[in-house]
């Protein structure tokens, strides 16, 4: 027995050390650091006075680098109104007393499923664990935590490459161009938005509506001032989607809006937009130049709640 | 608690240490109380109740059947307690496949519903203790085995942890004894326990939970796709059923081990079988055995007298039954029948193969070999789409478009590797491709199954435990993604 539990141990070790040393070479690569974008957490500034949150449709929406107004943008892709709370809560002492909090809203922000795609929610979910504290993760699981934060390198998959030779991942945050030829766009368009359809599921409603209320009474109880806002799509994308359900979608978000008394703007069909994809990645997500004129837009918009930054 | 779990990490050390700090006599309570808690993690208090139902029914009437003499009143008493068995798996199982097909039937006939549907109820792990439990009180009647006078070491015999949830299916003749069995420390058990739970981990959780995302892209929109992607996911899905399930009883296997115990294993290279049957003598061993013995040869005996027609009956009645054990849907059902099917057409085609062969001289030949392997696989990989298909139209839809396409898939190398990628990158496909390259040749050059870890326990230390480093290793960085349940669990 004493000479198997020896063993054991032994062994153990090995394989701990071998583990602790990849995970710390690791850590340290770009290719780590970078993942998800969820660097821009750590350095998040003080005294904020515009933040967005949302999914890839906010995150590929808004630049506020440019200096007009002290901004931050706290969208993720595929992040869903639950993480859009947990993050605001998170860091709401660093936004200035009567901040604007842009929420974005697509046509499938409430039908986002979670547990259906396991892999995708395995690996979307995995990336707050370095963020926040255990009671904030969604399901939270003892297996995950040290996946995602005490071994990264346990979750790190082809990365792993990175300990060997580091590389930056490419993020289209920083493409200016269309991906898709002007040919391609009405099927790429008409892909999208089926693949958007067919992920509707209804069940999912109300968890993500209840969310989406959380998030804006939390915003009005910090004193900051929510802002409904559908991003620009083109009509490549917008066009696939029948008049009954952008009727109803856009019901849905006025009602929603009207009940909290805050303002919902709609650029989603938005003539600046629509029929130019030089301004698109592809049908539904601004580029690095859409960005910078939508941001433009949307900061003249909201003059009337903004204050300038001096 | 799963074997793959973290949970199951911290309970079988601890479970392990306390068994062996206690004395012999006391150490049936260690494991009877262990895989009570194990089960109960399943944090579903109603499969308790169940589990200790079946547990004193059996145990009971085991008593009752060893008590009389006279045959006619031990009949009675077994088919009493197998019924009573039965009435457990059909209300915990087959109750809402059985209220809804009726409900269909009389809205047919009245335009209504009359009945209410019943809900589903999780019952994991209830279709192996029940059939656990019949063939105990069968072998009772058939006094090959004495009833157990000792509640604690049957009901342990019930629901030992590492086969309740997944079998394998154990007879008592060989399972009790060896509970019974006063412990000493085995350094040899100790050490191939654990290299088979690794080896099992390994299935698991780095080639079958890989595939499995493969399939499921593919069957769970089944609408969506034609040709080569629905093919990929049916062979992939024969690949990862096997490596799912054999991957857990290994687990299964391992953790007994650390005990002394060595439960039957459920696999010998199924997929090298040469025709169906053979296949059912290397897939999950533990079941087809039990089907063999408790239901196909009393049913061949009694249908005897109609020579070759008499074993197609029985074999169709035995699929029939195996189908429906897997699952409460038709797709079980069809695929159950299907197997059937198969061995049903083998037996009477047999003197005309026998004739072709010879004639042909392919008798004894490796190609013949070969041959056979290849249509067997195919065969069962076919069965299988009814098996994973979410429902039969989704079957049928997979089955009307394996071919659609395929021509113009295979002429165009870009949609050739979009349909073999299947939202798998390179690295998860390069993982997979890598990994089963190495199981294809273990299963070729193994004589029986898992040969190879007993090759490798003959080896020097220093290759042993290189090899043990670069398993764990590959486990802990290539591990899929998205961690799967086991598919058995739902049976």
């Amino acid at each position: 027995m004493k000479k198997f539990i020896l063993k054991l141990i032994l062994f153990s070790g090995l394989i701990m050390g071998s583990l602790i040393l990849l995970n710390s070479l690791y850590v340290r690569t770009q290719a780590y650091r970078t993942m998800n974008d969820m660097e821009k957490f750590y350095n998040v500034p003080d005294n904020i006075e515009i933040v967005n949150v949302g999914s890839s449709h906010g995150l590929y929406a808004f630049d506020w680098t440019e200096g007009k107004v002290n901004g931050f943008n706290f969208s993720l892709v595929s992040q869903d109104f639950y993480y859009d709370l947990k993050l605001l809560e998170k860091f709401s002492n660093r936004l200035v007393e009567d901040a604007i909090v842009i929420i974005p809203i697509s046509y499938f922000s409430f039908d986002t499923d979670r547990k259906d795609k396991e892999r995708d929610f395995q690996k979307m979910n995995g990336r707050y664990y370095s963020l926040l504290p255990p009671k904030e993760i969604y399901g939270f699981s003892i297996q995950d935590f040290l996946k995602y934060r005490v071994l990264p390198i346990l979750s790190a998959g082809e990365k792993l490459k990175a300990i060997i030779s580091d590389y930056t991942p490419k993020n289209n945050l920083t493409e200016s161009n269309n991906v898709y030829e002007y040919s391609q766009l009405p099927e790429k368009g008409r892909e999208r938005a089926q693949r958007h359809l067919a992920n509707i599921n209804k069940k999912y409603f109300q968890e993500n509506m209840n969310y989406l209320e959380e998030l804006i009474e939390f915003a009005q109880y910090k004193g900051f001032r929510p802002i409904l806002i559908t991003t620009p799509t083109t009509e490549w994308y917008f066009g696939n989607f029948s008049d009954e359900f952008l009727r109803e979608f856009s019901s849905l978000i006025n009602s929603i809006a009207a009940y909290y008394s805050i303002p919902y703007f709609d650029y989603s069909q938005d003539p600046s937009f629509r029929n130019k994809p030089e301004l698109f990645l592809d049908t539904d997500h601004l580029n690095m130049s859409g960005r910078k004129v939508f941001t433009s837009r949307i900061i003249d918009d909201l003059s009337f709640y903004l204050r300038p930054n001096e | 608690m799963f074997f793959n779990s973290i949970e199951y990490f911290l309970f079988l050390p601890a479970i392990y240490l306390i068994f062996y700090f206690t004395p012999d006599r006391f150490r049936w309570i260690v494991l009877l109380s262990g895989s009570i808690f194990f089960y109960a993690s399943l944090m579903q208090p109603y499969l308790l109740l169940v589990l200790f139902g079946v547990m004193l029914a059996t145990y009971v009437f085991g008593k009752l059947i060893a008590a009389r003499s006279e045959e006619k009143e031990k009949k009675r008493l077994f088919w009493i307690g197998a019924g009573i068995n039965l009435a457990i798996l059909v209300g915990m199982k087959y109750l809402p496949f059985i209220t809804e097909n009726l409900d269909l039937l009389l809205k047919a006939i009245f335009g209504k519903s009359i009945i209410p549907i019943s809900p589903v109820i999780v019952s994991i792990g209830v279709s192996f203790y029940v059939f656990q439990a019949i063939s105990y009180l069968s072998d009772v009647y058939l006094e090959i085995q004495e009833s157990e006078s000792h509640f604690g070491y049957f009901a342990l015999y019930i629901s030992f942890f590492p086969k309740i949830l997944q079998g394998p299916i154990e007879r008592a003749n060989s399972l009790l004894p060896q509970l019974k069995k006063p412990y000493e420390f085995n350094y040899d058990n100790m050490r191939s326990g654990l290299l088979l739970f690794t080896w099992g981990l390994f299935k698991k959780v780095v080639i079958a939970d890989r595939l499995a995302e493969l399939v499921n892209r593919v069957y769970g929109n089944a609408n969506a796709y034609t040709g080569l992607p629905l093919i990929v996911a049916t062979y992939a899905y024969a690949i990862q059923i096997y490596m799912d399930f054999s991957g857990y009883t290994d687990m299964a296997l391992g953790t007994a081990r650390l005990f002394n115990i060595n439960l039957t294993d459920n696999f010998n290279r199924p997929y090298l079988a040469t025709s169906v049957a053979e296949f059912w003598r290397r897939w999950h061993i533990s079941f087809s055995s039990w089907l063999q013995d408790y239901l196909f040869k009393p049913l061949q005996m009694r249908m005897r007298n109609w020579k070759s027609w008499g074993s197609v009956i029985a074999l169709l009645i035995t699929f029939f039954i195996s189908g429906l054990w897997h699952g409460a849907a038709w797709t079980f059902v069809i695929w159950g029948f299907l197997h059937g099917l198969y061995m049903a057409v083998a037996v009477l085609y047999k003197p005309l193969q026998k004739k072709l062969y010879k004639k042909l001289k392919l008798n004894g030949t490796k190609i013949l070999k070969l041959w056979k392997i290849f249509m067997t696989f195919n065969l069962v990989s076919f069965a299988w789409i009814f098996f994973r298909a979410e429902s039969l139209r989704d079957a049928s839809r997979v089955i009307t478009n394996l071919f659609t396409g395929l021509g113009t898939q295979l002429g165009s190398l870009s949609v050739l590797k979009q349909s073999l990628s299947l939202g798998l990158g390179k690295f998860d496909l390069a993982v997979a491709a890598f990994s089963l390259a190495f199981m294809i040749v273990l299963e070729f050059t193994n004589r029986e199954n898992n040969e190879h870890l007993l090759r490798l326990q003959k080896k020097p230390i220093y290759i042993r435990w290189v090899v043990y480093y670069f398993l764990v290793m590959w486990i802990a960085l290539f591990s899929a993604t998205g961690s799967q349940e086991f598919v058995y669990f739902r049976f």
